[in-house]
Formats: structure tokens, C-alpha cells, sequence
């Protein structure tokens, strides 16, 4: 499997407080990993991180063998690390359909164009419209996105991630705020991402994780604990008593 | 962009007037204000001229959500340019309003690149700085600029070398009339550009546009530069149609009163900018005529009763009758 990213010693420390510590990790193409741990962690602090809205006190980040930590985060994400966000960060007075423009008119370099096209606008717009399709949104397409359930906007927010080509994703809970009867909806839209494309999954809904997960990785206060299968994760005495608490579950 | 997959189609003479419709009516109510006013056609120019003012601050207000309130120092670095121009170069007019939106765009980018790292209160507080310093420059160059005085006489070409400035305003009227509808026109279009929507992304959501790969310092640098330039070009139109300029030009209440216009006709939309500097103009020059002492006073309850029961302003009531006209039609 050839190797998209990694992280050689990701540290970040504000003052005396290390939030990351010396952070080794690596995604294959294809992989399915989940981080998980105890709130405060540093679970999206390592995302910021690797996305580039946190400088790192010290450590590399290298996509596809290149460092990537002379570029911010607009690179970054043009170079193919995508994230999507804990606490949905869509533009809410834009339409569903402006949100997945927007990642679509960087990809194609269009952001400067200062004068309208009907082609090429059309051009982006239905290739906005081929994100929303299999998400079941096509219908609320022309519909601002803070007129849409919470639920709805965590869909829209992975289909703005995926219209960027994502070199690796990094999902930051994607299914926090969605109703538990609804999470199947997620799950189901995370089955059907493209199997090369590795993902990083950061989820505090275990069923979730372990039905989508192929390697979890336990964080705990900004360093790795263990790194396993999700059914090593869950034998694992001493992850339980600190993760699911002393009595298991 | 305009929404091309969710608005359904339009017939060839309904595309049109979705092109250049809004332009026409700027025309047909600034001609009809000049036949039903002959005698206020200097009072109806001045109003031009700040509705292109107004429109430069309803692109980087309004479109961009950088809140400044230093926009003056742009239109004053139009003026001067402009009667700069025209005094040592050449009195012809288009290329003085060229050389206004070349000084608005270079003094916007060269203070941008300070101001618009910062954002909120800071922002607002460096753009009002960052004005009263190029105010003070102007006023100590007294050599460059007529200092206090500032200058007055400012020599202009008749337009295309035919048609010249008279002295009721008519040429004056049609002149800036026509820099009004091609200002509007191009941010129009501008606003409807992959540009327009990536800043209404940026007002929207900074974070989100980084996360998006947008480079977002760059968009909030040409956009204040455009907007610059539009406020250049109304710098310059002030100066050739005046021919004076002065200090006032670079004052600070200049900018509060584009912005005030800007809030009474709605800060969304470029159309804003057109409704709010009229109604703002009739308010103030009726009430001024009534009781020179308390014009200020109804022009803050008619802010506060925007602001309270018109969060759209007028051009959002505009827009919603519109809307339900279009409606009842179809």
C-alpha cells in the first residue's frame, strides 16, 4: 500500500501545556483508521495540525513524501488534506449548492475570475450538483444552507470535503449533533467513499468507529496509547479502564 | 455565481433584463429625477457620485464583510489624483477618472496590507487611523496639495473633446450618471462572478474558506483594491465635477455617512447602495432646510428604525415586493 501521509514526531505545546506529543502516525492509501480518546485528548488538535491551522512546535507532516509544514492551511488543502469540521462551518446565508461551489471554483483555479461565465459557472455548478446526488440533497440544492437540519448540513459538509479530491480526509466527527437513530445515515455515506481515499476518522460513537474503522488509534492526553485492530482496541484492559472507564462496557 | 442548476430557465428577453435591467433603471430614475429637478442637477449629481461611493463600500462591507470605516481616505486619493492629473498632466477628463481608481486601488492595497490582517473592532479602528494619517499628510503637503485651502480651479476637458462642463450641471449630471450605470454594471457582474461568491464564502466563514483552500488574505486584498478603485473613480468624478478638493474629501464623516446610507438601503446587496444614498440625500436636505440644527436627529431615527424594523433596509423591502410581484405574475 503506498503511503499518502505521515507524522514524524508531532509535538505542539502552548507554554508549559503539551497538547500533541511526539505524534507518529502513517495512512495508506485505502485506510480506514479512527482516533478516538477521552475528551481533551488532543484528538482535533492533532487535526488542526495536520490541516494546518496549528503551526507544530516540532515533528514533520508529509503527504505523498513531501513536507508539508513550510505550507498553510489553504495549501495544504489544495495539495490534498481535507478536513471537515467538529462543529459544522458551512457559510449558512449561501445555498447548498454555493457551500460545494466554493471548494469547486479553488480546484479549478477560478476563484480570481472576475467576470461571470454561463459555461464555465454551469460547468462547476453541475459538477457541485454530482456531489449532492448520491447525498440525497440534489432536491435542496437551491435552499440556504442555515434553512437545512443539522443533520442535513453534516452531509453537506462532507460533500463540500469531497468535491476538493481529498488526498487524505480527515473526518472530525462528522456524526457529533446527529440524532443517534440518524447516525446509520453517516455511516452508510462513509461506506461509499472512494475505497482508495484514506481516512481519519475522529468519533466519540463507538458503534460508528468499530463498524468503520480498520485500525484504531487511542489518543490519550496528546500521545498515542495503542494502535490496533478495533477488536484489540476493545480487549485491551487497559484502554477500557481508561477510555470506557473502569468497568468497561 | 448566479445559480444556474436551481433557477429555472429563463426565456431570451427575461436573460436580458437580468443583464442590464437594473442598469436601465438606474437610467430612467436619474433622468426622470433631472426632468422632474432641472434646477437640482448639481444636488442630483452629488448624489451619483456618493451612490459610486456607496457601491465600494457595499463590495467590501457588504460582499466581503470587511467593516471599515475608512473608506474617505479612497475617495479622497481619487480626488487628489485626479485634480493632481488635471493641473500637471492633462485636464481630460477619462483619463482623470482612470488615474482616481489607480491612486483608490494602490492607496487601498498599500493599506490593506496592514488593515485587513486584523478583523472586528481593530480593523475598524486602523481603517479610521489609517485615514486621519493620509488626512494629516495632506494637510502638512500643503506644497503638493493646497494644504487647508486645498485646490480649487481644476482645469477639465470637455468630455471626448465635445461635450463640455457647464455650469448647471448637465453635462456634470450625465457624466457621473454614466459612471454610476458602468460602476454598477461591472460590480454586478462582479458580484456574480466564482470572485463575488468566493467573497460572500469569506464574509460567511473565514475558517471554512482557509478548509476549502481559498487563499484568503489575497481575496480580502483585491477586493478592497477593487473597492478602492471604485471609490477612487466617485474621488475623481467629485473633483472634475467640482473642481475643488479639499480636505473634507479625506474627512471621516465621509465614511460614517456612506455606511449610514449603506445600512438605510441595505448592506447585502450592491442595490442597497443606490436606494440608501438618495433616500439618506432627500432626508438630509429636506430636514436641513426645515431646521439646519437637528437634520442629524432624523437621520438617526430613520437608521434606528432601519436597523430595528427593516433588517434588509429598503432595498430588502425592494426586494420582497419585487419578489411577490413576480410571484402573483408567473
Amino acid at each position: 500500500m503506498t503511503e499518502r501521509l505521515r507524522l514524524k514526531g508531532l509535538t505542539k505545546s502552548f507554554g508549559g501545556l503539551v497538547v500533541a506529543s511526539h505524534i507518529d502516525l502513517s495512512l495508506n492509501e485505502g485506510d480506514r483508521a479512527a482516533l478516538i480518546g477521552p475528551n481533551g485528548a488532543g484528538k482535533t488538535t492533532l487535526v488542526n495540525l495536520i490541516s494546518g491551522a496549528l503551526a507544530p512546535s516540532g515533528g514533520d507532516i508529509h503527504l505523498d513524501g513531501a513536507r508539508m509544514n513550510p505550507f498553510d492551511q489553504a495549501s495544504r488543502t489544495r495539495l490534498g488534506i481535507v478536513r471537515t469540521f467538529q462543529v459544522s462551518r458551512l457559510c449558512r446565508d449561501l445555498t447548498v449548492i454555493e457551500n460545494v461551489c466554493l471548494p469547486l471554483i479553488q480546484r479549478h483555479r477560478a476563484a480570481f475570475r472576475l467576470w461571470p461565465s454561463s459555461r464555465r459557472d454551469r460547468a462547476i455548478q453541475n459538477e457541485a450538483a454530482t456531489f449532492l446526488e448520491p447525498l440525497g440533497l440534489a432536491d435542496k440544492a437551491g435552499r440556504r444552507v442555515a434553512e437545512l437540519a443539522y443533520g442535513e448540513q453534516r452531509l453537506v459538509e462532507i460533500a463540500v470535503a469531497l468535491a476538493l479530491k481529498p488526498r487524505v480526509l480527515l473526518l472530525d466527527e462528522p456524526a457529533a449533533g446527529v440524532p443517534a437513530s440518524e447516525s446509520g445515515v453517516i455511516l452508510d455515506l462513509l461506506s461509499r467513499l472512494p475505497g482508495d481515499l484514506p481516512i481519519l476518522l475522529i468519533e466519540h460513537d463507538m458503534e460508528l468507529v468499530f463498524r468503520f474503522a480498520r485500525r484504531v488509534i487511542v489518543l490519550v492526553a496528546g500521545a498515542i496509547l495503542f494502535e490496533g485492530t478495533p477488536t484489540e482496541v476493545a480487549d485491551n484492559p487497559q484502554i477500557r479502564e481508561i477510555y470506557f472507564g473502569r468497568a468497561g462496557h | 455565481m448566479v445559480d444556474i442548476v436551481t433557477s429555472p430557465a429563463r426565456t431570451e428577453p427575461a436573460r436580458w433584463r437580468a443583464v442590464v435591467g437594473p442598469e436601465l433603471a438606474v437610467v430612467a430614475v436619474g433622468l426622470l429625477a433631472a426632468i422632474i429637478f432641472p434646477d437640482d442637477l448639481g444636488f442630483i449629481t452629488r448624489i451619483n457620485i456618493l451612490a459610486i461611493f456607496t457601491l465600494s463600500l457595499a463590495l467590501v462591507v457588504g460582499q466581503a464583510g470587511i467593516g471599515t470605516l475608512g473608506q474617505a481616505a479612497l475617495f479622497g486619493a481619487g480626488s487628489y489624483a485626479a485634480a493632481l492629473w488635471a493641473l500637471h498632466v492633462t485636464p481630460e477628463p477619462l483619463s482623470g477618472l482612470l488615474i482616481g481608481a489607480l491612486a483608490g486601488a494602490v492607496v487601498a492595497t498599500g493599506s490593506g496590507l496592514l488593515i485587513l490582517r486584523t478583523r472586528g473592532l481593530t480593523l475598524i479602528m486602523l481603517s479610521i487611523a489609517f485615514a486621519q494619517v493620509l488626512l494629516e499628510i495632506a494637510n502638512k503637503a500643503a506644497f503638493v496639495t493646497g494644504g487647508d485651502d486645498g485646490m480649487a480651479d481644476i482645469p477639465v476637458n470637455p468630455i471626448f473633446g465635445v461635450v463640455a462642463f457647464d455650469f448647471h450641471s448637465r453635462v456634470g449630471f450625465g457624466y457621473t450618471l454614466a459612471a454610476l450605470v458602468a460602476v454598477y454594471f461591472c460590480l454586478r457582474r462582479l458580484v456574480a462572478s466564482p470572485f463575488g461568491l468566493t467573497c460572500r464564502g469569506i464574509k460567511g466563514d473565514r475558517l471554512r474558506m482557509r478548509a476549502v483552500g481559498a487563499p484568503v488574505f489575497r481575496h480580502l486584498l483585491c477586493v478592497y483594491a477593487l473597492g478602492g478603485a471604485v471609490a477612487g473613480i466617485a474621488g475623481a468624478l467629485s473633483a472634475q465635477t467640482t473642481q475643488v478638493v479639499g480636505l473634507s474629501n479625506l474627512d471621516f464623516e465621509l465614511s460614517a455617512e456612506g455606511l449610514v446610507m449603506l445600512a438605510i438601503g441595505g448592506v447585502g446587496h450592491l442595490g442597497g447602495a443606490l436606494l440608501g444614498v438618495p433616500a439618506f440625500m432627500i432626508v438630509r436636505h429636506v430636514t436641513a432646510t426645515i431646521n439646519p440644527n437637528h437634520w442629524l436627529l432624523v437621520i438617526g431615527l430613520l437608521l434606528v428604525v432601519t436597523v430595528l424594523y427593516l433588517p434588509g433596509g429598503l432595498y430588502g423591502v425592494f426586494d420582497k415586493w419585487r419578489r411577490r410581484t413576480e410571484r402573483s405574475g408567473s
